[in-house]
């Protein structure tokens, strides 16, 4: 294939949110999802693909991020500014309500995008690190089972953990 | 959830018109429901202690955060972590008191100061020597007197007296120690060399293993290979390593080192790096990223570093660095490189100092630690829930 085909028709694919949104995305940024890019490998991509499970408001976040990934890799920049640039991207990116976190690492998962899944937790992580158990039984909707006598027990034997 | 519940439109050619969103969702007001395993993936991200606080969240909670499995990744991802946010270094002091120190890897490493804090351990005097035999996978071995071993995991604040391993050897005899992990059998091992030497420089021995699942120390094979110089035996491929001189200790300068594999318990030998010409003296063994690492000084100009990248492959010994000596030639003798850094820079003890050494730029830089005097040996280890009972996984 010449250069000048590659230039004028990139392949783009339609990805479809639960709430029926559909977005226009390049193939260089619909193959950081690894359930399309084996799609795409196996032969089997069609342009247009349905996305259960992701609302237009996450999918939209999530291109956003694909989007500056593939674009910083595939820059002429070195390889130390463009992990500086991703760095501090990613730092930015993760400046959000902490729902919008749980569902985005959810959808991470879900597309198999590694190293939004890995940022995802690694946020997730070190938000709640520091958090009481209350807290953290809200954020995550588990229920307590223990009797007072039990969590007590629990507690006992690590009590130094809650100073 | 389905993982794969993509819809792929079997009409080929594009819609051409955007749809519009129906209705925006009102997820952002209540937290999402996230599968029990994503909740396991974010929970093996967060240190121990924050882990054994959440064990009170739910009895689902409790009983993830305490199995075999999830020790195991949460270790795994603590050890791969590159900036060694869970990796801690502990000091031992003996003067003016036998004490044991610590501090955080990577505020050691990142941050412009760090203060060395105490730690309480098991077994503790003040007048009683404390040595740090070895630590893997969160645990450490430390030896209160000669045959007064303890596994501990600092992070857990848990550990296990070994019962007293006896060896009938008159007059008292020099001791070396190992501490490690046998992968095949799920066990971690405690390794004591008995020696003392004999007419004719004959160096002879009795060697006793410690195992975990047994909870009892065992006699193998006599040490191969003469005398150990090293005092604690390096960890790394699933063998412990120490340089030891064959047979008659006078009349040679010959150092081969040798491994005892804690899975077949099996001694062997490991082939050196070719050292190349010079006047070198004081090579060290040590441990670099997981590989077996020898540190060779050159008579006052430089060390060199040597790692087997590829355990058994003589051709993969490869020289990481060539360290200019900016100190007393002395404080060579025991110096040893203890991590590379994600840049490329080497953290490595010189004496009771440290020194972060950056190959690419040929600088130094000084970590800065405070409430910190000298010391007589250093260790890394990392956080960990591994616990010193028989039944822990790894």
């Amino acid at each position: 294939m010449s250069s000048s085909t590659e230039l004028t028709e990139k392949k783009v694919f339609l990805l479809k949110s639960l709430d029926g949104v559909i977005f226009e995305v390049e193939e260089s940024v619909a193959v950081q999802l690894e359930v399309i890019r084996e799609l795409i490998e196996g032969d089997c991509a069609r342009p247009f693909i349905s996305l259960y499970n992701v609302t237009s408001e996450i999918l939209a976040l999530v291109i956003e991020y694909c989007k500056h990934h593939a674009e910083t890799c595939s820059g002429g920049t070195s390889a130390t500014i463009a992990d500086e640039d991703l760095k501090t991207f990613d730092n930015e990116f993760m400046n959000v309500d902490e729902n919008i976190l749980l569902e985005l690492c959810s959808a991470a998962d879900y597309l198999d995008i590694k190293s939004l899944f890995e940022l995802t937790c690694r946020t997730l992580a070190s938000l709640i690190k520091d958090r009481t158990i209350i807290e953290v039984r809200k954020m995550f909707n588990v229920e307590n089972d223990f009797s007072v006598v039990e969590e007590k027990a629990v507690r006992k034997e690590f009590a130094w953990a809650f100073k | 959830m389905e993982k794969f519940q993509l819809e792929i439109s079997r009409n080929s050619s594009y819609p051409t018109i955007l749809q519009q969103p129906k209705e925006i969702g009102n997820f952002s007001q209540k937290p999402p429901h996230l599968p029990s395993e994503i909740v396991t993936e974010i929970l093996s991200r967060l240190p121990v202690k924050s882990l054994l606080k959440f064990k009170c969240v739910s009895k689902a909670w409790l009983s993830l955060i305490s199995c075999p499995e999830f020790i195991k990744t949460h270790l795994k991802i603590a050890s791969n972590d590159p900036n060694f946010s869970r990796h801690r270094i502990m000091f031992t002091i003996s003067e003016p008191r036998f004490n044991l120190k610590t501090c955080s890897l990577r505020s050691f490493l990142y941050e412009p100061s760090t203060d060395a804090v105490k730690i309480g351990y098991p077994g503790r005097n003040p007048r009683t020597f404390v040595r740090v035999v070895g630590s893997c996978n969160g645990l450490i071995c430390i030896a209160i007197t000669e045959n007064n071993f303890i596994l501990w995991n600092p992070s857990v604040r848990k550990y296990k007296k070994l019962p007293n391993v006896n060896v009938a050897i008159k007059p008292r005899p020099c001791v070396q120690y190992g501490f490690g992990f046998d992968e095949a059998n799920e066990d971690y091992k405690v390794v004591g060399i008995f020696g003392r030497y004999e007419n004719l420089g004959r160096y002879k021995t009795v060697v006793k293993v410690y195992s975990l699942k047994n909870n009892s120390w065992r006699r193998i094979e006599d040490f191969k290979g003469g005398a150990p110089r090293d005092d604690m035996g390096k960890f790394a491929n699933g063998k412990l390593h120490w340089f030891a001189s064959p047979w008659v200790v006078h009349t040679s300068s010959r150092w081969d080192i040798v491994s005892l594999d804690l899975g077949s318990e099996i001694y062997g030998t490991v082939e050196q790096p070719n050292y190349g010409e010079g006047d070198f003296f004081a090579v060290i063994l040590g441990v670099l990223g997981g590989c077996i690492c020898v540190l060779c000084n050159y008579q006052l100009t430089r060390a060199d570093v040597w790692v087997l990248k590829d355990y058994g492959v003589q051709e993969s010994w490869t020289k990481v660095f060539s360290i200019p000596y900016i100190d007393e030639p002395e404080k060579y003798v025991s110096s040893r490189p203890l991590c590379i850094l994600l840049n490329g820079e080497v953290l490595w003890a010189l004496g009771s100092s440290f020194v972060v050494y950056n190959p690419k730029e040929n600088s130094f830089r000084f970590p800065n630690i405070s409430k910190l005097n000298d010391f007589l040996e250093v260790n890394t280890y990392i956080e960990s829930l591994v616990l010193p009972a028989a039944d822990s996984g790894r």
